[in-house]
């Protein structure tokens, strides 16, 4: 297999399009061997991070980081000041007006709904888990969906292989061909909420998957 | 659901007086800040890290935290609160400590709590105080009179429950500190956290922003004490903090000032000051920064990158006039282009929120903001990042809103809902999709630490720096973000010709939606691994100080 550096621009121009363009899954599925080789080490299942309502002006993040390894902890030492200087310091401005235009956001007309609940009354969770128990068969892999909320309807796809399709089980048969291929559960209660739980599943050369 | 990621940090100075706890893993100052003050004043601080875990605040509770206080039994315990949404993990946390037997005086600083100080002591009654406005000064009044309570009103903008259960504010808030320079420099307690090798560490430069956004709670904060509220350090200072941390292994610095570059007339002057205090002390280094789209020239960011400017979060905010005119912003959609295509042109990442909903979201105001997500494609490389605002208390819009009789839930972030029903589901779609999704924000994660990865090669190996990789992992974001774009026309034509009031075919859409998305962020994260560029070891664990 040709490392992905070394192959012509035009070449790594056109499978990215062809994969990503196309916004279809399965499209993708289909290119994934030819640049998802080595497939990369498997992974912690997926946690659910909750929705931030961020204080606007947050920065860029920082990168993930590794801590440096120290010694015992000291005490810091606060650092010698230098002779004071006059820092810049500016009053308040005056308090802006209102926007006059922001009235036109105002004015704008709803829409005329249905008396019913609106549909996403909540994002809620499920997860996939791994079935240990089923027999490691040529029948397919075994995953199970859970929800702390009780009476979800489940619903499976997946974007290469097999799926059987049994409510709160899927049994996943992978495809012949290498790759990598996303699981994903869907929990609905109907207009009470929804969730999502994806898995990348890598199928190796030799057949073997693994959870990514 | 995980649970809070907590662990206890080092210890500053001997003694138990102060356990400060804050997010630490946001690389933010201000618990930092306060543990300089309280160890000049000779109290001992430990500082200790809460990680985010449950929004709802119930269930799983920190208990690494409750243990180390127990252990400690320090005199007095500050949560310091960067996020509203984090608030109720604080107060579960202040109720957990008393259930423990922990009898320290507890109180919470930060600009979110000073705006709602009665609602918070009513909330929790493990919650003994509120320091109101900026702390530095009054935590060290209130840890030298913890002994006496009648002494407490005298803490400036300290709120406590009266002997009738009623709040009791002591006094305005505190002063600002006029002389930033004569505050000591932020703890870091001698192990930065480090990426690549590289250590990197979070500096202030200023305190408080000159303009007036309608959101914004900093700027709602400064406004509402007394002094000045833009105050900068004078450049010897800062640069003598930069160049301890740079004795320490500092290379990346994190510039968390809310406006970095000062007002028109001082700005050149500042900025050759720093670059001449740098150059004369010999500190090669690389930072990032925050700043207004009309702050961005051209000139001036290629002075600014020549000295290390790597990456810069642009607060964009909107891409819809109106929406810009509503927060107060005084810029137009058309400088906020031109600011992300100069940087773009001159080699700067670019970073931003595109806040497509607030309250007075309308379909036509969203379809401007994913026009504009359009327009700008092209010219950035970083992945689209739509978000909805805050209505954080304190601030303009959230007068406006409970004028209207609107807001809901906690004042710590009140909850609304967009008028248009339409609208709404589109903002529940969004959450749905891209906000809350894990593979999404795994891959926005990713994504920054490539960027970190190749811009800090470029400033300190320029000869191992691989160009065709960078253009590459531009060319993976562009292709992500076309299909988190194709996503959103289907949303809204969706929205304005679909059954998005049925739940039934809402939930359908969403599936396909988010499989789509997911599909993306799976074939991005390959690609990026198969280039070398993998998750860094320890990536996907918050990294704090340990015991």
């Amino acid at each position: 297999m040709i490392p992905w550096r070394k192959l012509p621009k035009n070449l790594q121009r056109a499978i990215l399009a062809m994969m990503l363009l196309s916004g279809e899954a399965a499209v993708a599925s289909c290119c994934a061997p030819m640049v998802c080789d080595p497939p990369p080490p498997p992974s912690v299942t997926p946690q659910p991070t909750p929705a931030v309502s961020p204080i606007i002006c947050d920065p860029a993040p920082p990168p993930s980081s590794t801590p440096t390894p120290t010694a015992t902890p000291t005490a810091t030492v606060t650092p010698v000041r230098p002779p004071v200087k006059t820092p810049m310091i500016f009053d308040p401005p005056p308090e802006p007006p209102p926007a006059p235009d922001s009235m036109r956001i105002e004015r704008a007309k709803a829409a005329k709904g249905s008396s019913a609940p609106l549909p996403l009354a909540e994002i809620r969770s499920v997860s996939i888990y791994t079935d240990d128990s089923a027999p490691d068969s040529a029948d397919g892999l075994v995953f199970e969906a859970g929800s702390p909320w009780p009476e979800a309807r489940y619903r499976w796809s997946a974007s290469g292989g097999s799926l059987e399709d049994d409510g709160g089980r899927a049994t996943w048969q992978p495809p012949n061909r290498a790759g990598r291929y996303l699981l994903q559960v869907v929990a609905d209660w109907d207009a009470a909420g929804l969730a999502v739980d994806a898995l990348v599943l890598v199928v190796g050369e030799d057949g073997s998957v693994t959870v990514g | 659901m995980p649970g809070p990621s907590a662990g206890p940090a080092s210890t500053l100075a001997a003694g138990n007086d102060v356990l400060l706890v804050e997010d630490l893993g946001q690389q933010r100052l201000p618990a930092r800040a306060l543990a300089a003050v309280l160890l000049q004043a000779g109290f001992g601080v430990q500082l200790a890290h809460l990680g985010p875990g449950r929004s709802d605040g119930g269930g799983d509770v920190p208990r690494a935290i409750v243990a180390l206080a127990e252990q400690l039994q320090p005199r007095l315990v500050l949560l310091s609160i960067l996020f509203g949404s984090r608030v109720p993990e604080y107060l579960a946390l202040a109720g957990a400590l008393r259930r423990a037997g922990v009898c320290a005086h507890i109180t919470m600083a930060g600009p979110l709590p000073s705006f709602a100080p009665s609602e918070l002591l009513a909330a929790c009654p493990a919650l003994d105080s509120v320091l109101c406005g900026e702390a530095e000064a009054s935590v060290v009044e209130l840890a030298s009179r913890l002994d006496d309570p009648a002494q407490w009103p005298l803490v400036p903008g300290l709120a406590c429950r009266a002997p009738g259960g009623s709040t009791r504010r002591a006094g305005d808030w505190p002063a600002l500190v006029a002389d930033l320079d004569s505050l000591p420099f932020p703890v870091h307690d001698g192990r930065l956290p480090s990426y690549l090798n590289y250590g990197f560490a979070t500096v202030e430069g200023s305190r408080g922003c000159y303009h007036g956004c309608a959101f914004c709670l900093p700027v709602a904060f400064y406004r509402g004490s007394r002094g000045p509220c833009y105050r900068a350090r004078s450049s010897a200072n800062l640069v003598d903090e930069i160049e301890s941390l740079y004795r320490q292994g500092a290379r990346l610095f994190l510039f968390d000032d809310e406006q970095f570059l000062p007002p028109g007339s001082f700005r050149a002057e500042r900025i050759a000051q720093l670059e001449q205090e740098l150059a004369r002390r010999g500190l090669e280094i690389a930072f990032t920064i925050k700043c207004r789209a009309d702050d961005v020239e051209a000139a001036l960011f290629r002075q600014l990158r020549g000295m290390g400017l790597l990456r810069v979060y642009v607060g964009v905010e909107s891409g819809c006039q109106a929406s810009l005119d509503l927060f107060g912003k005084g810029v137009t959609v058309e400088r906020n282009f031109k600011a992300l295509a100069t940087l773009d042109d001159l080699g700067i990442v670019a970073d931003f929120f595109d806040l497509l909903f607030h309250p007075w979201s309308t379909l036509e105001t969203v379809e401007n903001e994913i026009a504009f997500c359009k327009r700008v494609a092209p010219h950035i490389s970083t992945p689209l990042r739509f978000n909805e605002v805050g209505i954080l208390p304190g601030t303009r819009l959230a007068d406006r809103l409970r004028m209207e009789g609107r807001c809901s839930g906690e004042p710590w972030t009140w909850s609304y809902e967009i008028v248009d029903p339409r609208v709404e589901v589109l903002r529940r779609l969004n959450r749905l999709v891209f906000t809350s999704s894990a593979h999404w924000i795994r891959m926005e994660r990713r994504l920054t630490d490539s960027w970190y990865t190749l811009l800090l090669e470029r400033r300190f190996q320029p000869a191992r720096f691989d160009d065709a990789l960078a253009s590459t992992v531009r060319e993976v974001v562009a292709c992500l973000n076309r299909e988190w774009l194709a996503v959103w026309s289907e949303m809204l034509e969706f929205a304005r010709a679909g059954p998005i009031l049925e739940a039934g075919k809402v939930n359908d859409a969403a599936g396909r939606w988010v499989s789509r998305v997911n599909a993306g962020c799976m074939h991005g994260a390959g690609i990026l691994s198969d280039l070398g560029l993998s998750p860094s070891t320890g990536s996907e664990a918050e990294v704090v100080p340990s015991c």
